[in-house]
C-alpha cells in the first residue's frame, strides 16, 4: 500500500464531518468543497512530513477550521448565505413531503448562519461532528464551561429562530 | 449549589455531570419549569442541528482522492540545532545575495515560459483547426474550443475547459516530450512533474502522450489530470 492510500485509508471516512463543518464554515457550497480539498491536501502534507495524528477526525477539523477562519478573514466581508438547498431537484420530480422537508432543513441552515460565528461552530462540532465539549474546547481553544455555554445558547437560538419562521410562514 | 437552570441544562445535555448529580437534576426537572424548558428548548435545537447533517458528495470524494495521490509529499529535512541552525543562516545569507545580484525568477524553458505566457493570454495564440478534445466532460470542467500553435519551437494541439465558476484550464498535447519546467516537483514513484510558474500551475505527463495541463487553480489542474487518466 502506497503513503497516499494508507492516508486517504485512515482519513477518508472523516470526509462527511469535514464537508459538513466546511459547508458552516463558508456559505458556498463550491467554496466549501474547495476547502474541503485544501484540508486534506494540507494534512496529506503533513501526514508525510512525519506528522500523523493520534486521532484521525479532531485532526482534520482543527485543520479545516483554521483554514475556514484564514478564508473568512480574507474575504473580510459578511456573505449573503444562499440556501442552496432549496434548488438541488430542478427538474420538479420530488413529492410534497420531500419538499416540505427541504424548506425545512433550509430553516435550519438560515437559523445556523444567523448564529454567531462561536455559536454556530460549538454547535457544528458538537452536534454535527460528535465531539465531545473537552475535544471542541481544544479546537476553540476555550474553556470547556464556555463552550458549553455557546452550545446551549446556540441550541436555543436555533429551536427559537425556526418557530419564528415557522409562524411567520404559516400567517404569509 | 445555585440555581443555574442554563448552566445546568448545558453541563446535563453535554454529558458533563456525575451519575449522581444527573439523577438529581432529573429528580429536579420534574418539579422546576424553567431547568425543563432549558433541556427541551436545547433538545430541541440539537434535533434541529443534527437533521441538517449532509453526506459528502461523490465527486468530492474522488477529487481529495486524486489530489492527494497527484499532490506533492511534504517530506522535508530541515536542519536541526545549532549547526543547523549555522548552515540555514548561511544558505539563506547565500542565496539573498544571490537574489540581489540576479533576476528572482529562474529562466523557464522556452516552451514552459511560452506555455505560462500563451495560457495568461486567455487562449489568443491558438488558432486554426484542431481535432477533438479527448474528453467533452472532466466533471464540471467543459470543453470550450481547441486550436493549434507552437510554444518555442515545439508543435501543440490546445484544448481549453471552462468551469462554471469561469475558472480555465488548457490540455496542450504534443508529439514529443515537454521540457521540464525549472524547480519542479516529482511526485514519488511518478514520471510527472507539477510545477507552479508565475502563479500558474502546470502539470505534465508523458502517458498516454505528451501533455501539460495548464491553468491558476491547483486543485482543478490536478483533477483535469486525473480525468485525462495522464501519468
Amino acid at each position: 500500500m502506497t503513503a497516499a492510500e494508507e492516508f486517504l485509508r485512515a482519513t477518508l471516512a472523516a470526509s462527511d464531518l469535514v464537508f459538513n463543518l466546511a459547508r458552516r464554515l463558508v456559505p458556498d457550497r463550491a467554496d466549501a468543497e474547495d476547502l474541503v480539498q485544501e484540508t486534506y491536501l494540507r494534512a496529506w502534507q503533513a501526514w508525510t512530513a512525519g506528522r500523523p495524528p493520534r486521532r484521525v477526525e479532531p485532526w482534520l477539523a482543527t485543520i479545516c477550521l483554521n483554514l475556514g477562519r484564514d478564508r473568512a478573514r480574507r474575504a473580510a466581508t459578511r456573505l449573503e448565505v444562499t440556501i442552496d438547498t432549496l434548488a438541488d431537484h430542478p427538474d420538479g420530480t420530488d413529492v410534497a413531503a420531500e419538499a416540505i422537508q427541504r424548506v425545512q432543513r433550509a430553516q435550519v441552515e438560515r437559523a445556523l448562519w444567523a448564529l454567531p460565528e462561536h455559536q454556530r461552530l460549538a454547535v457544528t462540532l458538537m452536534d454535527l461532528g460528535g465531539f465531545t465539549a473537552a475535544e471542541v474546547a481544544r479546537m476553540l481553544g476555550h474553556p470547556r464551561g464556555t463552550v458549553l455555554a455557546w452550545v446551549h445558547r446556540g441550541r436555543k437560538a436555533l429551536a427559537r429562530a425556526v418557530r419564528e419562521q415557522e409562524g411567520d410562514r404559516r400567517e404569509s | 449549589m445555585s440555581h443555574d437552570p442554563q448552566r445546568t441544562a448545558a453541563a446535563y445535555l453535554g454529558g458533563e455531570l456525575g451519575r449522581r448529580q444527573r439523577e438529581r437534576f432529573e429528580a429536579h426537572l420534574l418539579a422546576c419549569e424553567d431547568c425543563w424548558g432549558e433541556v427541551q428548548a436545547a433538545r430541541r435545537g440539537r434535533a434541529l442541528a443534527e437533521s441538517v447533517r449532509e453526506v459528502a458528495p461523490h465527486h468530492l470524494r474522488d477529487r481529495v482522492r486524486a489530489s492527494v495521490e497527484l499532490a506533492p509529499t511534504g517530506r522535508r529535512r530541515w536542519p536541526v540545532g545549532w549547526a543547523g541552525l549555522a548552515a540555514a543562516v548561511t544558505v539563506a545569507a547565500v542565496l539573498a545575495v544571490g537574489f540581489l545580484v540576479a533576476d528572482r525568477r529562474p529562466a523557464q524553458p522556452a516552451a514552459i515560459a511560452a506555455a505560462v505566457a500563451g495560457y495568461r493570454s486567455g487562449g489568443a495564440s491558438w488558432s486554426g483547426p484542431a481535432g477533438p478534445p479527448p474528453a467533452p466532460l472532466l466533471d464540471d470542467l467543459r470543453w470550450r474550443s481547441s486550436g493549434r500553435g507552437t510554444l518555442g519551437g515545439l508543435p501543440v494541439v490546445a484544448h481549453t475547459y471552462q468551469d462554471p465558476g469561469g475558472h480555465r484550464v488548457v490540455l496542450l498535447q504534443a508529439d514529443r516530450s515537454f521540457p521540464t519546467a525549472v524547480g519542479a516537483h516529482h511526485p514519488a514513484g511518478s514520471d510527472t512533474w507539477i510545477s507552479e510558474v508565475e502563479g500558474v500551475v502546470l502539470f505534465c505527463a508523458d502517458r498516454p502522450a505528451p501533455s501539460l495541463v495548464v491553468g491558476q487553480d491547483r486543485a482543478l489542474v490536478l483533477l483535469a489530470a486525473t480525468r485525462l487518466g495522464l501519468g
